[in-house]
């Protein structure tokens, strides 16, 4: 009767008048007034003049008790706000009165397409919040989900720019990988595709275009290759997990086992997909899934598949390299160079031609190397560092499989000696260079590593005692030498660790084997030297 | 250990004096905090007082050129040495954070002698210039250039053209990260730096009027590139480094981000737009493994600029001002706390190393 109506009436007050306080930082009587307001409309929560209101005067409490720095609090608020809406979904579903409404005349009133528009836009927002206060309680996968179905959301409502919304599933789907969740992955990534290509085709709404907001695009649409190109990497590294054996080849077993299991589950996994959340109405779901179809989500097995993978994620690198060119964008730029050498060690994995395999770690070097040599180390330390290590390993990886195929000659010739060695030299040159980037401006080595270098120092340093053991010469004196080195850097690793034990954590293998080494190699040096001068 | 020394952030704490008015009418009671040590502060917060610990702790009586000599005179050395230096003030509006940097308001502040970090800043580095002039003889030469932008809602303006708007951070793969057309002028003396310095400040004042930009909402950055050239026969050895001066956003602005580190973003916990959304899901993905991931949300403008300050090749150091009146608790707290994550900032070496099957 006239009592409820007056009564809502008075709710819709107080609730604009709470928002007011509210926004201008008086939250103690902004609460006041939101309290005021869902008393008043408790009993009618349900009813359809009522319910909308209800929630969005949920929503800002939430947000005002965020604000004070009580997030279970506003969780509280967020979540009853949510269950409202599904109970009144369930329970009545016409689209309620818009709370602008209340004091409108009959003939402004709303239609029922915007009413219903209206109300799941304030629906939207606590789903949004929700992820907000999820992600404050570190409840990380829940957060998620709610971003998800916010995304879900905007889209079935329209309530998005392109650009944006497109960065933001594409930012999902990094977090999906980080799950090594790969079909959600791709979804995103597809969806982000189809959605952001929209953008281009709408033309502004004034024709005054920018230059900057083309670059913008431009640089935007290389952010979302950007992610592609991540994916690729994740399955292929992924997979490369699952099949490799206990020195990191490919186990053939594994790869039977894998594949029959692969059989099995494919039927499971449509069921899977059904269950996900998926974006889009028809059309654009259409659209999505033809992007999808373009890369696979299931492990590669073979380096046929692989390669496959390797391929699109290729084809991602040249289309961010267009816009994150050196000049500009050096930090980007490398970045994607440094995945392109990713995706080829990777692929390397899957090529059982050792030869083959050696080409692939060629390219790396080919596309890192000149890099490294133009960049300037005071302003791009860690890149720099990054660098040196990682062509570091990749010729000692190339040295290693020379070493391979020399193996299974008759007899190591001349031509193979001379690659290997040079091989070898060459990674010694590069952790070298990493070791020298750590020292002080006086060039001193420091006493002690610190926590986020001491791994690949030590690694390092390792490795080079072991580069030294392999190089090949005729000459004993020469290699009497090179072992004497070789001994050097270990004793480094074992010394270093009895002064400071907290580094074994990090290097036990490498630290067993180095303790053994500097057992091993004085008798061996004596050996030697003994045949050298055999009459001392 | 001299290695420790050259990467972490140091953080230095100044604590002005309650203004009069305070003093007068709540006397010592009405203080929040006192200095323990030079480097102990004890926070009188409820039930039991808190206790944080810094580099450097400088009390209401610590004087300019002693806040000078702890906090920027090494940063100078080292700029001239071939490092960059970065000195950042901080805290709330009034906490005394342009005493610390300019010094007093009123005056010539470049012969006053309570004259603040930056005019000493210069006065020092342009004696350290003479000397190594007059040490090397003809054979050595120096160019000093200086830029002064200011950043605020994530647009770079040009505090030396006060025509220019909207610039844009760009890298090079020999000079670094650079602002994009911003006026560089050449330096040839410590009062000539401080004559630009002030005229830039004079035009961020005119902006936050007459642009509605809000000086304490943006970050200035004025900076100092020493180049040096030396000839050694026929080698010609080009040195070049950079002394940033960076004037952070008043921290009361930022009490409401539940960011780490140096991300001044203005953005609550829970904002009434979906535009930040992205925000979100980019703190889920941090979560993760955090290595082969692609975020498509660009650092901000000023971490971008700042990045070798931040966890790079420089030495870096924050002054984080604080006001020690009672009423100024929360204000004062949320510093400190600032300050101490400010420590935790390191150079990040994450070197991509593969452990599999190498060691065999």
């Amino acid at each position: 009767g006239e009592a409820r109506v007056l009564a809502v009436r008075r709710a819709v007050l107080e609730y604009e008048l709470g928002v007011n306080h509210t926004d201008t930082e008086e939250l103690s009587a902004g609460e006041e007034h939101l309290q005021r307001c869902t008393q008043l409309l408790e009993p009618h929560r349900l009813s359809p003049d009522c319910v909308s209101l209800y929630i969005q005067a949920q929503n800002n409490l939430g947000i005002l008790w965020s604000e004070r720095d009580e997030i279970k609090t506003a969780q509280t608020y967020l979540e009853s706000a949510e269950a409202l809406y599904n109970q009144y979904m369930k329970e009545d579903g016409n689209p309620p009165l818009d709370p602008s409404e209340h004091f409108m005349a009959e003939e402004e009133k709303l239609t029922d397409q915007e009413r219903s528009k209206r109300f799941e836009k304030a629906y939207t927002h606590t789903l949004y919040y929700l992820a907000q206060v999820y992600q404050h309680l570190e409840m990380i996968e829940k957060a998620a989900q709610y971003c998800h179905t916010t995304l879900k959301r905007q889209l079935e409502y329209c309530g998005y720019y392109p650009v944006e919304w497109a960065l933001n599933a594409a930012t999902l789907s990094q977090y999906y990988l980080s799950k090594q969740c790969f079909m959600e992955s791709r979804h995103c990534l597809a969806a982000a595709s189809v959605i952001f290509s929209q953008a281009g085709q709408v033309p502004s709404a004034e024709d005054s275009e920018t230059e900057q907001d083309q670059q913008d695009l431009r640089q935007r649409k290389a952010d979302i290759a950007r992610c592609w190109i991540k994916y690729c990497l994740n399955l292929l590294q992924s997979a490369r997990k699952l099949l490799e054996d206990n020195i990191g080849e490919l186990d053939p077993d594994r790869q039977m086992e894998l594949k029959a299991q692969r059989k099995k589950e494919e039927d499971e996994k449509e069921k899977g997909r059904k269950k996900a959340v998926l974006f889009g109405t028809s059309d654009i779901c259409d659209s999505v899934l033809a992007m999808e179809e373009k890369v696979s989500s299931v492990y590669p097995l073979d380096f046929q598949e692989a390669r496959e993978i390797f391929l699109v994620g290729q084809n991602y690198v040249q289309e961010a390299k267009e816009f994150f060119q050196v000049d500009g964008y050096v930090t980007d730029h490398i970045e994607i160079v440094q995945d392109h050498s990713a995706l080829f060690k990777v692929l390397a994995f899957f090529e059982e031609d050792y030869e083959r395999r050696c080409k692939m770690h060629k390219r790396r070097i080919d596309m890192l190397e000149p890099i490294y040599a133009d960049l300037n180390p005071q302003y791009y330390l860690l890149i720099s560092r990054q660098l040196q290590f990682e062509l570091a390993d990749t010729y000692y990886e190339m040295m290693d499989l020379k070493v391979a195929i020399g193996n299974r000659l008759e007899e190591l010739d001349s031509h193979t000696i001379k690659k290997i060695n040079s091989l070898a030299q060459l990674a010694i040159k590069y952790y070298e260079l990493f070791l020298d980037s750590l020292r002080n401006p006086d060039k001193v080595f420091p006493e002690e590593l610190e926590e986020d270098v001491l791994r690949p120092a030590m690694v390092a340093k390792f490795h080079i005692a072991r580069l030294y053991g392999k190089l090949i010469t005729s000459d004993s004196k020469k290699q009497l030498e090179n072992m004497q080195t070789s001994l050097e850097y270990y004793t480094f690793l074992v010394d270093y660790c009895e002064k400071y034990p907290d580094a074994v954590r990090a290097i036990e293998t490498e630290l067993e084997l180095s303790k053994e080494m500097v057992s091993l190699l004085p008798t061996r040096m004596e050996r030697l030297r003994a045949k050298l001068c055999p009459f001392i | 250990s001299l290695s420790v020394e050259g990467d972490a952030i140091k953080v230095y704490v100044r604590v002005r004096p309650p203004s009069e008015v305070t003093a007068l009418t709540d006397g010592d009671q009405g203080l929040c905090l006192s200095v323990l040590s030079s480097n102990t502060i004890r926070l009188h917060s409820k039930p039991e007082p808190k206790i944080f610990t810094f580099d450097y702790v400088a009390n209401m009586e610590t004087t300019q050129e002693s806040v000078f000599s702890s906090v920027a005179r090494n940063i100078v050395e080292s700029c001239m040495n071939g490092y960059n230096g970065t000195i950042f003030a901080y805290g709330q509006t009034g906490s005394g954070k342009t005493f610390t940097m300019m010094g007093p308001s009123d005056s010539d502040n470049f012969t006053h002698s309570l004259r603040g970090v930056i005019p000493r800043s210069f006065e020092y580095l342009f004696f350290l210039i003479e000397r190594e002039k007059e040490k090397a003889g003809s054979g050595k030469s120096f160019l000093c250039k200086c830029s002064f932008i200011e950043i605020y809602n994530e647009q770079i303006f040009d505090l030396l053209d006060s025509a220019s708007a909207g610039l844009f951070l760009r890298e090079h793969i020999k000079k670094g990260v650079f602002v994009d057309g911003a006026v560089e002028q050449v330096l040839s003396s410590a009062a000539e730096a401080y004559q630009v310095l002030t005229m830039g400040w004079r035009n961020r004042r005119v902006a936050s009027t007459s642009m509605n930009r809000e000086s304490s909402r943006s970050h200035a950055v004025f900076t100092i590139t020493v180049e040096s050239m030396e000839k050694n026969n026929d080698i010609v050895n080009i040195r070049s480094s950079m002394l940033n001066l960076v004037d952070l956003a008043g921290s009361e602005r930022q009490k409401d981000t539940h960011t780490e580190g140096l991300r001044l973003k203005e953005a609550g916990n829970i904002n009434r737009s979906l535009s930040c959304l992205g925000q979100v899901i980019t703190a889920l993905v941090d979560v993760g493994n955090g290595k082969q991931r692609h975020i498509c949300y660009r650092d901000s403008k000023l971490t971008f600029l700042l990045r070798d300050s931040l966890g790079g090749n420089a030495k870096t150091c924050i002054i984080a001002n604080v006001h020690p009146g009672s009423r100024c608790f929360g204000e004062t707290l949320s510093t400190l706390n600032f300050a101490q994550r400010a420590k935790l900032i390191k150079n990040k070496a994450v070197v991509n190393e593969d452990t599999q099957g190498n060691v065999s």
